[in-house]
């Protein structure tokens, strides 16, 4: 659609911007909350601008010696990325099974891979859990993306499989002519006519594992091993919200998540261009 | 010089033996982990004692946990694993179920000093005539904090701590009647609005206890042996609509929204702003409203809640103590670290910290808890800290017995509803002593149990695993494969390597495990007994919530679903439209979808907020009598409260819209799917329907449908998935009410599992869900057939 006519395109911009505001707004109260002072919250209208924005409470939570910013963001950095690049490999592998090759009871042992993620994971805490005990895993970061390895989760081989399936046929079988293995197959044709899902199934797999709270909750006990997520509850005990840290807070800890995405963008605004179709 | 090099051979020999030995002697000390509730302001009042235990003890090291959130079920998980802390700090009401189920070390004869405590919180850290814990802090509940500036402005004397309350103002006794006093200083605008409260619980449940506290009465027959709920008798009925009149009618005590923020606690900032004249709350508030109260430039103190008429005063229990997991390899070195931590050094830490020290002979000392003559005088307010003393004597605590733990949740949780819900409190009470005495009776029926047959359990999980394999391969048994097909499946298991890899080490096993486990009465600390199918009947004939959470789940998926799918798709369409700014947009959209948990959900508590929420402030304007477009009025008739501003939260009929309202605010992540969806669709076929002439909607028909429909389907079926398992808003922000409106079905699985600790039976909810979910996904995949279209399924 990429012929829209003037007045569409009015009409569509006035709709995004609209849409926007709606989205935004909650933001905007989050924004406006870090930039205030306690009694400036307290006294103020949630919608008002603050008289004198203030940045002492983003110095603060980065600086907060009990949060030891600079570590939780280290120990966040490398279970995301450790978890994200094994979701993207072995799940990409394993819809490639299932949406080109053929093999005994595949499509019913695609609906057995379904099922995973039907059982809620709240009866399977307990179980995995002595698992990972028995490894001696506990207090590490392993249970948070050595699983991720292997398979990556249902959810995001459907995915890529539902995206593999849309690829035409004819391109497989014209490089299977020219002698290409399956392994060649994957990597040339496949994965590159695949970059939108697969940016997709990156992004997602990022931000789960970036805002993760239940694993490290679990699995983490030593505070030099903890994430930022963990770290945000500092600013919420039972006795009393911090609003203006707790909001700044997780503002900086939801910027590096923003630029991953404006810098992984590109990949969905370049559209398929297919040569060898039909 | 042979002599004397053997002499300096010596000397070194001796010199570094000098290091070495103190090392090799304390080379292996003994580690004990410690595991506290973190995010606490007392945490690094403990971290300072136990470095002072570690210097006092060179031989013991202790690790210190701090656990962010979700503190029991850790400590559950911990156990159930064989990989529990050594030790931890756990309050009254949390205790129990690990001593009643064995899971703590009895402490009884431990403590040589132990009649220096107050006696009552020692008897409630007892239980079946053993001492399991050792009590850091009493938290007597019942404690009025008022503030003496508004006393003087209303020209009130203060209370003199011989105050009743009753059920009407009695305006002849003036200062000595409570309820009067809570009249007087409730004061409203022209417009009827209250600007100023006479009286707020921090939490509700305070409130509630209390009142039944100071009526003697409870919700139980008899605590030794309760066989019958009595939640609905006339007494408790007539003191309920007291509380809910008191908070919906008179408005002497705010509605829990008409609190400026959305945390319950900040009934506090209320009060330091001088919007609530008195409210109950815990002493270790008083090091908070020292700083806030002076900078307010308000004047305070502290007394008693009232009695009620010539009944004897008696406040709530509350305190936490220390407590050795019976898994322990170091149980010397523990009680030492427990008599430290609970003993004198972690007494008065905790002291300064704001908790009030379970010795009394702390607690009464000048200089530790109460002010001294050295104290600067910051810290001599509250002038009457000493009737701490005398509210810690008046602590009590009903103790019941383990049969009657999960009925007695279950009315905990109904608390809230009762004392300030928008039904008649009659009506709640009716319907929670039904529910409650349904528990109850199912709790008494004393069902047999068996030791777990792990033998025939194995083959049971091996027959299951045999029909699995079956039911696979079976049908393609015939099936000949080509030489070329034969490597193609054998790559193909390549491919599959690491998932096959991963399901057979991480994932089959849990899944077993619970499979087995709902077949059982696992209560997660003790071995599980063999109850047959008996948990899953219990889902359909004894739970008396379990068809409400299906209606509800079912009512939100099916609003939630087609309207997340339509929203997607929707705003993926207008985002793939080649306008100015695209980038940003789509950026505007997803973003609220990566904000952390913790504030989505405060956030979201401010929009739905009735006084001064986003909606609400645009839909009826600030002072809430705008009518915008109609809207205002519509809404309210709907909510079913005409002439009120829409109780988002709170009200039965508008809950679930409002979660759903939420839910779309995350729809930027089915967006970004829909989006990769959209540009997987080579821009040749567009142009091919152009040339034949197709218009924008007939190619939408022709290309984007087709095309995008296997993306359409995937978003289906795990819409479906994770709608009927959804959970996180109500577990966060309504806790399954107002009357249970928001007991999702995943919600109703969580309580019974980690909070009543009926593990076997949680399980057993969780594969009947998991079959419901089958028969949906596998219906969605037969239909599929119909209508999705792979532009590379073989031919």
């Amino acid at each position: 659609m990429k012929t829209a006519t003037p007045p569409v395109r009015v009409f569509v911009s006035l709709l995004l911007i609209a849409g926007a505001v709606l989205f935004m707004a909650p933001m905007y109260q989050m924004l406006v909350m870090a930039l205030k002072t306690p009694d400036e919250i307290q006294a103020t209208s949630p919608f008002a601008w603050p008289a004198h924005p203030t940045w002492q409470n983003f110095v603060e939570v980065t600086t907060d010696p009990e949060v030891s910013f600079l570590r939780f963001f280290e120990n966040t950095l490398v279970i995301t990325v450790l978890s994200t690049a094994g979701t993207v490999i072995s799940a990409s592998l394993a819809a490639f099974a299932f949406s080109r090759l053929k093999f005994r009871a595949r499509d019913r042992i695609f609906v057995v891979l379904l099922s995973t993620m039907m059982l809620p994971g709240m009866i399977t805490i307990i179980p995995s859990y002595i698992l990972f005990a028995r490894l001696g895993w506990v207090n590490t970061n392993l249970p948070l993306w050595v699983p991720a390895w292997l398979g990556g989760g249902a959810f995001n081989i459907f995915l890529l499989r539902q995206f593999f399936l849309g690829i035409p046929r004819e391109l497989d079988e014209a490089a299977r002519i020219d002698g290409a293995t399956n392994a060649c197959i994957f990597w040339r044709v496949v994965a590159p006519l695949s970059k939108p899902a697969l940016a997709t199934v990156a992004i997602f797999s990022f931000v789960g594992s970036w805002t993760d709270f239940m694993g490290p909750l679990l699995y983490l006990n030593d505070r030099e091993k903890q994430t930022l997520e963990l770290g945000l509850r500092t600013f919420q005990t039972i006795q009393k919200t911090q609003w203006n840290l707790l909001m700044a807070a997780s503002l900086v800890v939801m910027l590096p998540i923003v630029i991953i995405f404006l810098a992984g963008q590109r990949y969905f605004v370049r559209g398929i261009s297919l040569t060898g179709g039909k | 010089m042979v002599g004397g090099a053997a002499g300096a051979g010596w000397r070194i020999f001796l010199s570094v033996a000098a290091v070495v030995l103190p090392v090799v002697a304390f080379a292996d000390p003994v580690e004990i982990r410690y595991s506290v509730m973190g995010a606490d302001p007392a945490t690094s009042q403990t971290r300072k004692v136990v470095a002072e235990f570690e210097k006092a003890h060179p031989d013991i090291r202790v690790r210190v946990d701090e656990v962010a959130d979700e503190y029991s079920m850790r400590l559950l998980t911990e156990y159930a694993a064989g990989v529990a802390p050594d030790v931890a700090e756990m309050n009254l009401s949390m205790y129990q179920p690990f001593a009643m189920r064995g899971a703590l070390l009895p402490l009884d004869g431990k403590e040589p000093d132990l009649n220096l405590w107050y006696p009552n919180i020692v008897r409630y850290f007892s239980w079946n005539g053993h001492l399991w814990g050792l009590p850091r802090d009493v938290s007597p509940f019942g404690l009025i904090f008022y503030n003496k500036t508004l006393f003087d402005r209303a020209g009130l004397r203060y209370p003199d701590g011989k105050w009743t309350w009753s059920y009407k103002p009695r305006p002849e006794l003036r200062e000595h009647d409570f309820t009067w006093v809570m009249q007087q200083l409730t004061k409203k605008d022209a417009n009827g609005k209250t600007i100023q409260f006479g009286f707020a619980p921090d939490w509700p449940q305070l409130y509630f206890y209390l009142l039944l506290l100071s009526r003697n009465l409870t919700l139980w027959d008899n605590s030794e042996a309760p066989r019958k709920i009595v939640a609905d008798q006339p007494d408790i009925v007539r003191l309920m609509q007291f509380a809910n009149d008191s908070i919906n009618k008179q408005n002497w005590i705010p509605t829990w929204d008409q609190i400026d923020t959305v945390e319950r606690s900040t009934v506090y900032n209320e009060f330091v702003k001088g919007h609530i004249a008195m409210i109950l709350t815990f002493a270790s508030k008083i090091g908070d409203m020292r700083v806030d109260m002076a900078k307010a430039g308000f004047d305070w103190d502290v007394t008693l809640f009232p009695s009620y008429q010539g009944q004897p005063l008696a406040m709530g229990a509350d305190g936490s103590g220390t407590v050795i997991f019976s898994s322990t390899k170091h149980p010397r070195e523990a009680l030492e670290f427990v008599r430290w931590m609970s003993g004198k050094p972690g007494q008065i830490a905790a002291a300064m910290a704001g908790s009030q020290p379970a010795r009394r002979d702390l607690a009464t000392q000048p200089g530790i808890w109460l002010p001294s003559a050295n104290t600067p005088a910051g810290r001599r307010k509250p002038a009457n800290l000493a009737i701490t003393d005398s509210a810690a004597l008046k602590m009590k605590y009903e103790q019941t017995p383990e049969y009657f733990e999960d009925t007695r949740l279950s009315l905990d949780n109904a608390a809230f509803d009762i004392l300030s819900g928008s039904r008649p409190p009659e009506e709640t009470l009716k319907r929670v002593t039904r529910e409650s005495q349904q528990r109850l009776d199912a709790a008494l029926r004393q069902m047999p149990t068996r030791p777990f047959p792990t033998r025939i359990a194995m083959g049971f999980v091996g027959l299951m695993i045999a029909a699995l394999i079956g039911w696979l391969y079976w049908p393609e048994r015939a099936v000949r494969y080509t030489k070329r097909e034969k490597s193609e499946s054998r790559s193909a298991y390549l491919f599959l390597a690491p998932l096959i890899l991963g399901l057979l080490v991480f994932t089959l096993g849990p899944i077993l495990y619970s499979l087995l486990l709902s077949l059982s009465n696992s209560d997660i600390i003790r071995a599980p007994m063999w109850v047959g199918l008996r948990n899953y009947t219990d889902a359909f004939s004894v739970d008396p919530v379990f068809w409400s959470s299906v209606r509800v789940t079912f009512t939100y998926s099916l609003i939630a679903i087609p309207l997340g799918l339509v929203m997607a798709l929707g705003l993926a369409l207008l985002l793939n439209v080649n306008v100015r700014g695209v980038p940003v947009y789509r950026a505007m959209y997803y973003i609220p979808s990566l904000v952390s948990g913790v504030a989505t959900s405060l956030i979201w508590m401010r929009v739905f907020n009735p006084q001064n929420g986003v909606i609400n402030n645009v839909v009826y304007g600030p002072d809430g009598h705008r009518n915008l477009l109609g809207l205002g009025n519509f809404l309210s008739n709907l909510a079913g409260t005409p002439g009120q501003p829409v109780n988002w939260l709170g009200n039965e009929r508008t809950v679930l819209p409002a979660f759903v309202m939420m839910g779309m605010w995350g729809a930027g992540g089915g967006t970004i799917i829909f989006l990769a969806g959209l540009k997987g669709i080579p821009q040749a076929y567009y142009d091919a329907a152009t040339v034949d002439g197709a218009g924008v909607w007939s190619r939408f028909r022709q290309v984007t449908l087709p095309m995008l429909s296997p993306t359409v389907f995937f978003s289906l079926v795990t819409g479906c998935i994770g709608a009927l398992q959804v959970f996180t808003q109500s577990f966060v922000m309504t806790d399954g009410g107002p009357n249970n409106a928001t007991l999702f079905y995943i919600l109703n699985l969580y309580n019974q599992g980690f909070r009543s600790l009926k593990m076997g039976y949680a399980s057993a909810l969780g594969w009947i869900l998991f079959a419901v979910i089958l028969v949906v996904t596998a219906a969605q995949l037969l239909a599929s057939k119909k209508w999705v279209y792979y532009e590379g399924a073989e031919a």
